[in-house]
């Protein structure tokens, strides 16, 4: 038996090498160069890797990244909150629909992932520019003077990103929704609960840990998002993953930039590590 | 008193339950039997309200509650798989219903204590559901539907998740519970032994109707359709033609060429319509007298030993009986002994042929 588990871990290990090696290649190496890359001095002739400073740490917390940090960090919020709250609706009605109908609607919300960032920006101007849709048709109802802006400021943002990162909560909300024993709906409704506390008592407290799940990979996507707040955020709205690229790879500060990196990689790890102890301590109780 | 008068539900184009009609009594225990698929558990859904009839009408205690939504019914329903509220305590289970209520704080502690001492479960009050056993489960599940003191309490199969021998036990637990108080119950079960050991009445479906109504004793010992006979434990089904009809006895010679004199039971017989009779495994004795009614001579073509019973399987010219005695230690005949069986008129219960084919 011992010899026996023991080749079948040795085949395991076998099958997951080539991840481990392209982790270590492309994630892992990049991460710790970036980390000590943080640590170095930079002046005019480059990266100073004699010198050994925590200076980039602290420029990435002055007035100016720490106003970027918290925009981020802000926006992520909104859109996660937006998310979960729109999720929910959603999900419900698409567990009602036939099977058939559920993988059509699931495909529809999937869509907006399987299509190219800058084109879907593109559109999202047709539809919030100054003379999209919106403002068109509220213009020509006569409901606002000049233009909404809707684009070009956080606005843009977080349309942009509840989009592009909806399903990131949907599917697991939805998986959860499906799993749900419908027995369990019935049974508070015949000891008398409404639709308003069935929900509230049986649906939300049982599909909670799959909207968190979703929403910590929803807020860690909005993060790190780059490509859609850079065309929707515009040049006045900038996030952290943006300025860190101008700061990599225009400034070419390595130092700075690899600071603002780490310093995102631990806000980011911050829920990471908040539901881990949350789902062990729910487990344990 | 719970009536239901031509209750009918389809899906689609299935009738799952069709024209259904019964008045069950205040206090009464009444079982729902019949196989997978009869429309019994659709019929005790509509009921609950989960589930709206398409057709008929459900009044309870005199109100019609059909059009009312199934949190209004004031009826209380006990799922197959209990449906306990995993995230919840058994405390908060049981509380549930007193909670949507809106009773004051101090009346759900008490009340809930109550039931849970009913059902000897306080200790485990703190407990979440999937720490506890089957059998806890299935109590939890009885208190949170008996602790909102409904009008109608219904049983959704209740104790077919759970062991034989915890089966009996939860079983007697839950006519005791009912008896103590007084509550207007339906069961559904496809268990015989389970629907006789607790109701007062039985009512057997078939393919979405009631097929016969009545005390365990009247849908046992006189069945009214071969399907009854057939479902409701072991019967010998004999088939034949009426061949004389005298003052309290009718004589049918079955298709096989047996001779059979039962009771007239009050029915309308005619010398060579078709009959049918249905004689129960136990009411065929090894040792008849010389003077029963009935008498056939056999074949033992197969014994089987069950401890405190013994089923025999006679071959009687063409036709296979089986018979059931209880075994005692007395002496039995081997496979392929002649022997002679019979019974007394009154164990035969022959019915004139239904009109619905079979």
């Amino acid at each position: 038996m011992r010899t026996d588990e023991q080749g079948r871990g040795g085949r395991v290990a076998l099958l997951v090498l080539p991840l481990v090696a392209v982790l270590l290649a492309f994630y892992l190496l990049p991460l710790g160069r970036a980390i000590v890359n943080s640590l170095h001095a930079f002046g005019p002739a480059g990266i100073d890797s004699t010198v050994w400073t925590l200076e980039n740490y602290r420029r990435a917390f002055d007035p100016h990244y720490g106003a970027v940090f918290l925009r981020t960090l802000r926006i992520s919020v909104i859109i996660t909150v937006i998310t979960c709250l729109a999720a929910y609706p959603v999900g419900l009605w698409i567990v009602r629909l036939s099977a058939r109908a559920q993988a059509l609607v699931l495909l529809v919300y999937m869509a907006p992932w399987l299509v190219n960032v800058v084109v879907k920006a593109l559109g999202w101007s047709l539809i919030l520019g100054g003379a999209g849709i919106i403002n068109r048709v509220l213009k020509g109802l006569g409901v606002i003077g000049p233009p909404l802006q809707l684009m070009f400021n956080e606005t843009g943002i977080v349309i942009g990103l509840v989009h592009g990162h909806f399903m990131f909560v949907l599917l697991p909300l939805w998986a959860a929704l499906s799993a749900l024993d419908p027995n369990l709906r019935w049974a508070a409704a015949n000891l008398g609960a409404g639709p308003r506390q069935i929900f509230l008592r049986v649906t939300l407290p049982l599909t909670l840990p799959a909207l968190l799940a979703g929403g910590l990979i929803n807020f860690i996507m909005n993060m790190g998002a780059f490509a859609t707040p850079a065309l929707l955020g515009g040049s006045r709205t900038r996030v952290i993953s943006y300025v860190a690229y101008e700061v990599n790879l225009v400034a070419l500060n390595w130092p700075l930039g690899g600071a603002l990196a780490v310093v995102l990689f631990l806000i980011v790890l911050v829920p990471i590590w908040l539901a881990g102890r949350l789902g062990r301590s729910r487990g344990a109780g | 008193m719970l009536q239901i008068e031509g209750v009918t539900k389809r899906f689609g184009s299935v009738v799952a339950v069709a024209d259904v009609s019964a008045t069950i009594e205040k206090g009464e225990f009444f079982a729902l039997l019949g196989p997978s698929g009869c429309g019994k558990t659709t019929l005790l859904r509509t009921i609950a309200g989960i589930y709206r009839a398409e057709g008929g009408t459900i009044a309870l205690d005199g109100q019609a509650i059909g059009e009312r939504p199934i949190s209004a019914r004031d009826i209380a329903l006990v799922f197959q798989n209990y449906a306990l509220f995993p995230h919840l305590s058994v405390f908060e289970n049981v509380a549930f219903g007193l909670r949507m209520r809106r009773l004051p704080r101090r009346e759900i502690a008490t009340r809930v204590e109550e039931v849970l001492d009913l059902v000897r479960l306080r200790d485990l009050a703190r407990r979440r559901p999937g720490e506890l056993s089957g059998g806890q489960q299935q109590r939890v599940a009885l208190a949170r539907a008996i602790v909102v003191r409904p009008r109608l309490l219904l049983l959704d199969e209740p104790l077919s998740n759970l062991d034989a021998k915890l089966r009996d036990e939860m079983r007697d637990e839950i006519r005791a519970l009912q008896r103590r108080l007084a509550l207007t119950t339906v069961l559904v079960t496809h268990d015989l032994r389970e629907a006789f050991a607790v109701s007062d009445r039985v009512g057997v479906m078939r393919d979405g109707r009631l097929e016969q109504v009545g005390t365990p004793w009247e849908v046992y010992d006189a069945p009214q359709s071969r399907f009854v006979a057939a479902f409701v434990g072991h019967a010998n089904i004999l088939s034949g033609a009426v061949t004389a009809v005298g003052d309290g006895a009718v004589t049918i010679r079955t298709d096989a060429g047996l001779t059979l004199v039962a009771v007239r039971g009050g029915l309308d017989w005619r010398p060579g319509a078709r009959a049918w009779a249905t004689l129960r495994p136990e009411r065929l004795r090894l040792d008849p007298g010389a003077d029963a009614a009935n008498r056939f001579e056999t074949t033992v073509a197969d014994v089987t030993y069950l401890g405190n019973a013994v089923t025999l399987r006679l071959e009687a010219g063409g036709t296979t009986l089986r018979a059931q005695t209880t075994y005692v230690g007395q002496a039995l005949p081997a496979a392929g002994a002649r022997v002679a069986v019979g019974c007394g008129s009154g164990d035969l219960v022959a019915r004139p042929d239904e009109a619905r084919a079979d």
